[in-house]
């Protein structure tokens, strides 16, 4: 007897086995950090509130840059795969060809769309969501300060023990 | 041109390759550990010894995760997430009762051949002589790939491992890679030079 979570599990299995997507572990990564990192972010009670705050902030947006990139390069990369097969009569290998044009978008967004929308929005979006505030800890240009021979001397912060990495 | 990119995407070892989430994951990683370092040093907003110091860490950061992961994936994951899978359908001639996730990959390698490759290869010797997807089935797995142009393979076992390996990248890759990686990496950031031992103290 086959119960429906057999049968569901078992579909489920099925379309794995036949038509795996790069897709779909982006998409995994993206929504598993997206959520775990700033939930863990925030049960760390060794940073202050408002660090813990924009960190989680930072790391849950990238998480959601990175799941929007994906879907929208993915819903190209089908279209450009639809064309291919067209042109060249290989209609029946539709979904081999949507694999590995996946697998090329997903590396694609990876290296270049989603640090280049995170490097263009963070700061703006976390401005408008936060308030100036809590924002001022983005690292800014150095500050130039004067030493005692006249010359201009550049500053260069050096507490980087405290600063969060590994986004999305 | 065009029919040379669609044979390049129809390639069977690519679209094999394209298939594996744990192939996937892998390059998706290697692509962050090299693009985020990139993009930050091309952040002109911050100063030098930040720039360098953040993208030195970010790509660490990713071969970290992604080294943590890779050896979880076999021997946890994989190995694990296959024997529920059986356990879930047991009974199924679609998820025959393969010993573990290995033997069912060398089958998967095997059936994929051309039938006179596989004659004397010596994955067969990895596969079960008893093994039968169905007991009414007159022949063995194994006799099935000796005997059948394209023997049977079992994609809903195939997809029991990428479903392990995707839940692999949630509980091994987006969890514990990313806490234990932030263990080694400040040891690892001080022998470069980047960290000060003393710097929280300090602080």
């Amino acid at each position: 007897m086959t119960t429906p979570f057999q049968k569901h599990f078992k579909n489920l299995c099925m379309s794995l086995g036949k038509n795996n997507k790069a897709l779909y572990g982006a998409l995994t990564i993206a929504v598993s950090k997206g959520i775990l990192r700033p939930t863990f972010t925030m049960m760390d009670k060794k940073q202050e509130k408002n660090s813990r705050r924009y960190t989680a902030f930072r790391e849950g947006l990238t998480g959601a840059v990175a799941f929007g990139a994906y879907l929208v390069t993915d819903a190209g990369v089908e279209k450009l795969a639809k064309h291919i097969a067209v042109k060249t009569n290989h209609l029946n290998e539709l979904p081999k060809m949507k694999s590995t044009l996946s697998l090329i978008s997903v590396s694609l967004t990876a290296l270049f769309v989603i640090p280049a929308i995170c490097n263009a929005a963070t700061k703006p979006l976390m401005n408008a969501v936060l308030g100036d505030k809590e924002t001022r800890r983005i690292p800014q240009k150095p500050v130039r300060q004067v030493n005692f021979n006249g010359c201009p001397q550049i500053y260069r912060p050096r507490n980087f023990d405290g600063m969060r990495i590994g986004g999305i | 041109m065009i029919d040379k990119v669609a044979n390049i995407l129809l390639n069977p070892k690519f679209v094999n390759f394209a298939n594996n989430t744990k192939y996937t994951v892998t390059t998706e990683s290697l692509f962050k550990a090299t693009g985020r370092p990139a993009a930050i040093m091309m952040d002109k907003n911050v100063d030098e010894d930040t720039r360098k110091y953040a993208a030195t860490k970010e790509g660490l950061y990713q071969m970290l995760c992604l080294g943590i992961y890779l050896t979880m994936i076999p021997f946890i994951f994989q190995k694990y997430g296959f024997k529920i899978a059986q356990k879930i359908l047991k009974g199924d001639k679609d998820l025959p009762a393969f010993k573990n996730a290995g033997e069912y990959l060398n089958y998967a390698k095997l059936a994929k051949m051309e039938k006179k490759d596989r004659q004397g290869h010596k994955l067969l010797s990895k596969i079960s002589d008893t093994l039968k997807a169905d007991p009414q089935d007159r022949f063995t797995l194994k006799e099935h790939l000796l005997k059948d142009e394209k023997p049977p393979e079992f994609p809903a076992a195939k997809g029991a491992i990428e479903l392990s390996n995707l839940t692999g990248t949630v509980i091994g890759l987006a969890w514990i890679a990313s806490e234990l990686s932030n263990y080694i990496l400040h040891p690892l950031m001080r022998g470069l030079g980047f960290e000060n031992k003393n710097m929280k103290e300090k602080k």
